[in-house]
């Protein structure tokens, strides 16, 4: 809503200095958007919340600025024109959807002009002029916040329909476009069909022009469950379904149109009709309300005395009974419908930031949610670990996903802002990709970064983590320090899943993205829970990407540690002995090291591998793999015979099922 | 025996040995089992009486002279040979390094300094789906269908009729219909609406706090806002309250704050609304309570002085590092 302050001014009994209006508009809820000086006025544009549709008018905002300055709302009465032509009009009106339908035959006169003080008020409100007649309609409809429409009478029949069409049609509106009427839509029709739609904007078939020297004109209270949402369905919103859907005053109808009349008379000349009307009685709403529910509920006392008046000055009405109190709404307050509402209004006029506070004492305990904890956990580790927290958009480019070979899976968005965000992402791996790509181009050489998420499918939804590995060796400063091998990346992962005291098993797979001899899946016991590998060298070739490590775990998947014992390291030394075998090289060094454990006794502590060889001497289907073995009893020294048996065992055990052979 | 003429002898050749392996060889030809010492004090036994004692006292202050002279030099020499070798394994201390520094999103960050802020008065941590059904993120949150309220709500939807949550206020929901009050939860996370402009991005991050209790009022609300915005601005702006609407708060509150050029909108709020207690199954008569929803890029770009909210999601390295 844009309008002057002169306009405003008109209902105000006082003045008022524009720094205190502007700022007290704001203070009441009735926020100031912008605000510009202009020739000896003020031009204020404010942002309207959707429950006050009465403030889309200059006599609704009016009556807020003089409740909060205890000034008078200086309203102007109309009188009804006098009948001087006896034309008909039968109106028929479907009451659920409309409680209200008043109109009147007006014949013009003389050819009228615009003037200036109208064109003023609708310039303000950046309401484009279009003939006198429709300029004095939105000139009303701006001060009185009644939207009104005026039909071509010569256009229309006899008989007004206020209906809900028996089937889908075409219609013609005013803004010269053919639009589809779905049976859900309000429409005011005569005998040979639709003149308009109903609250939303009239028909082209009973425009009124330059030439027009009979009009209808309409002022009608249509419900805004019948107008929400159809405005935006046909793509617009006009000034009328605006209010309309708001809700208007269901009391204001005669007093627009009387309105409305007087300019006609004063710029036309005319002879109007009698007023037709088809209306609902109206009921005010009432309140029952006690002072005590007030106090409790803003945490401060406030004498009876002033609750009343201040809810006078807002025009409710207000009966002291002996608990409570009894207030009757006033029509044009159509948002207000329970105490809170009451309460609110009250705490409105007070001022928000005159009214005090209060420290709460509340304790509430419950456990957290362990997904965040989860989350916090795992992002402080990265973090630790070196690596750059990125956040991404949820929604990815489906043609991305499918380069990648992801999923077919992913969800579609109904309606994307863009085609590259058409899909919820199934990974966490293309928005890295994407960093990676954007920081590689602007001439980032090293990427240690990873996100934490939700991902998607059709069925469900998960939190990942996801990291990218990445250093461009040429650029290695003088300490050489930063590797970006897989084994670097999966010693991080490693390290991660240690400090969760989980063990989880890298087993060598193919994952669509992910070099196939290069990557693996990251199992616990049978469960899938991420995997990890460098880019395949297909996708990088299509990116233009060097070679990159990438992992992604789902969060879901794994649980917080819980509290350890800590076991005493045992006082007796222990023995350690170095084996090397040779094995077939597809042999995974895992599946070797659970067997060596396995026949190892139970005083095993540890088994590393010291060496991998490949290569010359060493026939090129075999590898030899070196393991250190370690063993300590808790209770006594371990004897040389006890461990001997252990490794002739493992030996034995090794030959069995990988048929290795020990190298001497 | 003379040991004078041996005194000077070994001095002499004391004065020589100027190694290790020389000095341990003159300590073995002197100390050792067959050493010129040990056969001193074999002629000791030889020795009139009346001489031996004095005799006896000369040849041992020999023998500490001998060893006294032999382990002093010996310990010099050792010393300056570690001293050389300390000196030759000196670095240069002073040569750059590049470690890997690790980084927060600065969205994250904020994320976890109200969160942490929060959880120190009391309020417990609460995630719901990112992907919502229209009862949670609308209709139990007192918006019905067709509601102007909805147009605020720019809102991605799917096939099925789900959608994206526009706010994290379903998490009020699902937080109410799973506990009973005394209840005091902090919900943050990720919201999306189909906008983009200088400040509004297709997603973005909203933390909700949700307050429900016996006579929870609207100056326990106040206070809370207002001592957040102290411990958050470290400069203590002053703080405005105005009303607003929200279908899910009656009354409604926006809450400013004094900034340079004028006030700045921080955050909505209200008293939660009689249909909301209702629709989890609380009683408005009984029940009452507030909730809270800020925007954290907002509050990121607040603090950080960032103009642009799409910055913070081009994970610019130069620019997210900083966290």
């Amino acid at each position: 809503m844009q309008f002057y302050k002169s306009d405003l001014l008109q209902y105000i009994s006082g003045s008022i200095s524009d720094t205190d209006l502007l700022e007290q508009l704001t203070e009441l809820g009735l926020e100031v958007d912008q605000s510009k000086k202009e020739k000896n006025d003020l031009l204020i544009k404010l942002d309207l919340t959707p429950n006050r549709g009465d403030c889309f008018s200059l006599i609704g905002i009016a009556r807020d600025v003089c409740a909060v300055n205890n000034l008078k709302l200086k309203l102007p009465k109309f009188k009804k024109q006098q009948q001087n032509h006896d034309s008909k009009k039968t109106i028929s009106v479907d009451k659920s959807a409309c409680s209200s339908y008043i109109g009147q035959i007006i014949k013009l006169k003389n050819k009228g002009k615009t003037p200036q003080y109208i064109k003023k008020t609708l310039k303000a409100a950046d309401i484009g002029q279009v003939n006198p007649i429709v300029d004095i309609t939105n000139y009303v409809m701006l001060h009185t916040g009644q939207p009104l429409h005026a039909f071509d009478n010569k256009k229309i029949g006899k008989k007004i329909y206020v209906k809900f069409p028996s089937k889908i049609t075409r219609l013609k509106l005013l803004d010269g476009v053919s639009h589809e009427i779905t049976k859900d839509y309000l429409t005011i029709s005569d005998e040979k069909g639709e003149i308009a739609l109903a609250g939303i904007m009239g028909c082209a078939n009973s425009e009124v022009d330059e030439t027009t020297q009979e009009i209808f004109l309409e002022s009608a209270c249509f419900e805004p469950a019948s107008i929400r949402g159809n405005a935006r369905k046909l793509g617009f919103q006009s000034e009328a379904s605006l209010r309309f859907e708001r809700g208007v005053d269901k009391e204001i109808q005669e007093y627009a149109i009387n309105f409305a009349a007087q300019l006609y008379a004063e710029i036309f000349g005319g002879n109007f009709s009698k007023i037709f009307k088809q209306s609902k009685n109206y009921k005010a709403k009432k309140i029952l309300i006690s002072k005590e529910f007030i106090d409790s509920r803003l945490g401060t006392e406030i004498p009876s005395t002033k609750l009343i008046k201040l809810l006078k000055a807002l025009e409710f009405k207000v009966e002291s009974k002996r608990n409570y109190l009894e207030i009757t709404c006033p029509s044009h307050r159509y948002d207000i419908e329970i105490r809170e509402d009451i309460i609110e209004e009250i705490a409105r006029i007070i001022g928000y930031n005159n009214l005090p506070s209060k420290r709460l004492k509340l304790l509430a305990s419950s456990p957290e949610d362990t997904s965040i904890e989860k989350e916090k956990f795992s992002k402080d580790i990265f973090v630790n670990a070196g690596f750059n927290e990125v956040i991404n958009y949820a929604f990815v480019d489906s043609s991305f996903i499918q380069m990648l070979g992801l999923n077919n899976d992913s969800i579609e968005i109904a309606n994307p802002m863009s085609s590259n965000q058409d899909v919820m992402r199934p990974s966490l791996v293309p928005g890295l990709l994407n960093n990676f790509e954007y920081n590689f181009n602007r001439g980032a050489q090293k990427f240690k970064i990873f996100e934490v998420g939700n991902v998607f499918n059709k069925e469900e939804s998960w939190k990942s983590l996801a990291g990218l590995l990445y250093f461009d060796k040429s650029s290695s400063d003088w300490s050489g320090s930063f590797e970006n091998s897989f084994y670097d990346l999966r010693k991080i992962l490693d390290m991660f899943f240690s400090r969760l005291n989980m063990e989880p098993v890298y087993y060598k797979a193919s994952t669509t993205h992910l070099h196939p001899g290069i990557s693996a899946e990251i199992k616990m016991k049978t469960k899938f829970i991420g995997n990890i590998g460098i880019l395949h060298p297909a996708i990088q070739k299509k990116l233009k990407l060097p070679e990159i490590v990438l992992f992604e775990i789902n969060l879901d998947a794994i649980k917080l540690p819980k509290i350890n014992m800590i076991a005493q390291p045992p006082k007796f030394p222990g023995s350690e002995r170095d084996l090397s075998f040779l094995v077939s090289k597809d042999i995974p060094a895992n599946d070797f090291i659970k067997e060596l454990k396995k026949a190892g006794g139970t005083n095993l502590r540890s088994v590393s591998v010291i060496d991998v060889y490949q290569g010359k001497g060493i026939d090129e289907t075999l590898k030899s793999m070196t393991f250190r073995l370690f063993w300590q009893a808790t209770g006594a020294t371990l004897e040389d015979k006890e461990v001997d048996q252990y490794v002739e065992s493992q030996i034995k055990r090794a030959a069995k099922i990988f048929k290795a052979k020990l190298r001497s | 025996m003379d040991l004078a003429q041996e005194k000077k002898t070994f001095l002499n050749k004391f004065k020589e040995a100027d190694s290790q392996d020389s000095l341990n060889t003159l300590k073995i030809e002197y100390l050792g089992k067959k050493g010129i010492l040990p056969s001193l004090m074999s002629q000791l036994s030889n020795a009139p009486a009346e001489k031996k004692p004095n005799l006896g006292k000369s040849i041992n202050e020999f023998k500490s002279l001998i060893e006294e002279s032999i382990s002093s030099s010996l310990k010099k020499i050792e010393q300056s040979a570690l001293d050389e070798q300390l000196s030759k394994e000196a670095i240069d201390v002073s040569l750059p390094l590049s470690p890997d520094v690790g980084s927060y999103h600065p969205i994250s960050m904020i994320a976890q300094e109200i969160s942490k802020y929060f959880k120190n008065k009391g309020y417990v941590l609460r995630e719901g789906p990112e992907i919502e059904s229209e009862y949670f993120n609308f209709s139990a949150l007192n918006i019905p269908e067709n509601h102007p309220a909805r147009d605020m709500h720019d809102t991605f939807y799917f096939e099925d009729g789900n959608l994206l949550r526009t706010h994290t206020s379903p998490v009020q929901i699902r937080s109410m219909e799973l506990e009973s009050p005394p209840l005091k939860i902090l919900c943050p996370g990720k919201v999306f609406r189909c906008d983009s402009d200088q400040t509004h991005t297709p997603m973005f991050h909203q933390v909700e706090g949700l307050v429900v209790d016996k006579d929870i009022n609207f100056a326990h609300l106040k206070n809370e806002i207002l001592e957040f915005v102290a411990s958050f601005f470290k400069d203590n702006p002053k703080v405005r309250f105005r009303p607003s609407y929200f279908p899910f708060t009656e009354p409604s509150v926006e809450v400013d704050i004094q900034g340079k050029n004028g006030w700045l909108e921080i955050m909505g709020c209200g008293m939660v609304h009689p249909n909301v207690l209702k629709n989890v199954g609380l009683n408005p008569e009984i029940y009452s309570g507030f909730a809270f929803g800020m925007g954290i890029e907002r509050m990121t770009m607040l603090r950080y002085q960032i103009s642009d909210i799409r910055m913070l999601f081009e994970n610019d390295l130069r620019f997210v590092t900083k966290g």
